[in-house]
């Protein structure tokens, strides 16, 4: 039970028609390591790491032709991965697309 | 595509997640820091004094002259930061760009939960150049589920009036984005639109919490049920078909990147090093503060910018499990053809108690999720590609088959 002001009230009610909420799942049994699940089965993805991004530049869907702008920026820039609770969508020295 | 192999000395830290404020005006139901398995904030000052958020700007100063850093990014975080007092947070950043070397530029930003934003925090944004983050899970049904104020009252309408003022023409370019935990138990078109009719610059789709101990909700055993890949789907082919204006969205955007043989712009896909620091209002130097998901006490050091410089954090061996790249992950990830593009994805999603890696040598509890939606972006890339590109191949379940990521290694 939280103390002090963190202390939860009661439950608000959810909205007519509203869907029910998914609770947490019951925690796992204890460590059984041989118990983690198997991996999915990865079906056949097509492999994109190939393609001329130069041409891709080009491609009719702005998403894709910024995609390959990025990439080939970023091939020379000085950046890192953000944190993930970081919501600007932005890298670090990220040239904007 | 290869996540890459990291050797070598570590790499130094580039955003700095600040505690300026240890405690919310919020208690959401699914809180990392007041919800899970550590019960630190109990024992961390309420909000960070002057003298350790002094000491503070000296240690990244340090850090960047040490490492000649081009830039570093310092995110005011809490709690709710906007609990802190103005003049504090003034301060202290003021303090940081007054500090810095002058070939280092400083990002400064804060997350909140938004329902403390006014026009007196506008003005000091304004006057000390500090973007914001906002968190917004939905309309008020989906918000208002999770994220109450302690009496049980949702928190949409105070967040959606911070947003109809952020959105003013005058404040917009203060606004980085939204931040969005997903529950897959909602309709995710609605959700996305709701969050659309904010107009955000960004949009950041976080996966809930959650590990092989203490499963996310709905992430169930069964591999074949893959309830956040078939949320993510719906938006992502939303987003992707949009002709219109749409944000950036960096889940989408990193999975695009990698499978394009690019690198991630985020840390919870495609295994790129960490380079996040935390540090608690009493100065404590820690881990990821999401590490406190897994056990009590995950994300402590036992190091303080009072007595440590940033690179004694960087010899932590939790930092150098983040940034081990594909080293780093268990046998069946590094034996898998998607490794390239989910990385083993986010660190604490791979805990299991009692597993080796410090907890961490699993898959992620959200690998039949990362596995199905990475191959719904896939095939919906390959099936828009301009004819000239089209010499598309398969991945196969033969590891080590795709070709190296381009670059060979993360920068930086």
């Amino acid at each position: 039970m939280r103390a002090g002001p963190l202390e939860r009230g009661p439950d608000v009610v959810p909205p007519a028609g509203a869907p029910e909420p998914m609770d947490r799942a019951d925690p796992a049994d204890p460590p059984d390591l041989p118990g983690v699940p198997r991996p999915p089965d990865i079906p056949d993805i097509p492999d994109l790491a190939g393609l001329p991004l130069e041409e891709l530049l080009d491609a009719p869907n702005p998403v894709l032709a910024r995609a390959a702008r990025r990439v080939l920026d970023r091939l020379t820039a000085e950046e890192a991965p953000l944190a993930a609770y970081n919501s600007s969508a932005v890298p670090i020295d990220d040239h904007p697309v | 595509m290869t996540v890459p192999e990291r050797s070598g000395p570590p790499l130094p830290f580039r955003e700095f997640l600040v505690k300026v404020h240890s405690r919310c005006n919020l208690a959401c139901r699914y809180c990392y820091v007041y919800e899970s398995e550590d019960r630190g904030w109990r024992t961390q000052p309420v909000a960070m004094a002057p003298a350790t958020a002094g000491r503070l700007v000296l240690r990244i100063a340090e850090h960047a002259r040490r490492h000649a850093l081009r830039s570093v990014r310092v995110i005011l975080h809490g709690g709710e930061p906007l609990l802190a007092d103005g003049e504090s947070l003034a301060r202290l950043v003021r303090g940081l760009r007054a500090a810095l070397p002058a070939g280092t530029r400083a990002e400064v930003a804060l997350q909140t939960n938004g329902t403390l934003l006014g026009e007196t925090v506008l003005r000091l944004c304004h006057a000390e150049d500090i973007r914001i983050g906002v968190s917004l899970d939905g309309p008020p049904a989906v918000h208002d589920r999770y994220r109450r104020d302690p009496a049980g009252r949702g928190s949409h309408a105070r967040v959606a009036a911070a947003l109809e003022l952020l959105a003013r023409p005058e404040h917009r370019p203060l606004w980085s984005g939204l931040l969005t935990t997903v529950d897959p138990s909602t309709d995710p078109l609605a959700t996305y639109d709701h969050l659309l009719s904010y107009d955000p610059p960004a949009l950041t789709l976080i996966l809930p919490l959650g590990n092989w101990t203490v499963p996310p909700p709905g992430r169930v055993p069964d591999p074949a049920r893959t309830p956040y890949a078939d949320w993510l789907a719906q938006v992502f082919d939303r987003w992707y078909g949009s002709t219109g204006r749409a944000p950036r969205i960096t889940l989408f955007e990193s999975v695009i990147d990698l499978l394009l043989g690019g690198a991630s712009g985020s840390e919870v896909i495609g295994g790129g090093p960490s380079r996040l620091a935390v540090i608690d209002t009493d100065g404590s130097l820690t881990l990821s503060d999401h590490l406190k998901t897994t056990y009590d006490g995950a994300d402590r050091t036992g190091l303080s910018v009072h007595r440590d410089p940033f690179d004694a954090l960087l010899r932590h061996p939790g930092v150098a499990a983040r940034q081990a790249g594909r080293a780093g992950l268990c046998a069946d990830c590094r034996a898998c053809p998607l490794v390239a593009v989910c990385g083993g994805g986010h660190y604490p999603h791979r805990y299991r108690a009692g597993s080796g890696g410090m907890g961490h040598d699993n898959p992620s509890v959200y690998c039949p999720d990362l596995a199905r939606f990475i191959g719904h972006v896939a095939r919906t890339v390959a099936a828009d590609l301009p004819t000239t590109a089209k010499a598309v191949t398969k991945v196969t379940a033969e590891a080590g088959r795709i070709p190296d990521r381009r670059g060979a290694e993360h920068r930086g």
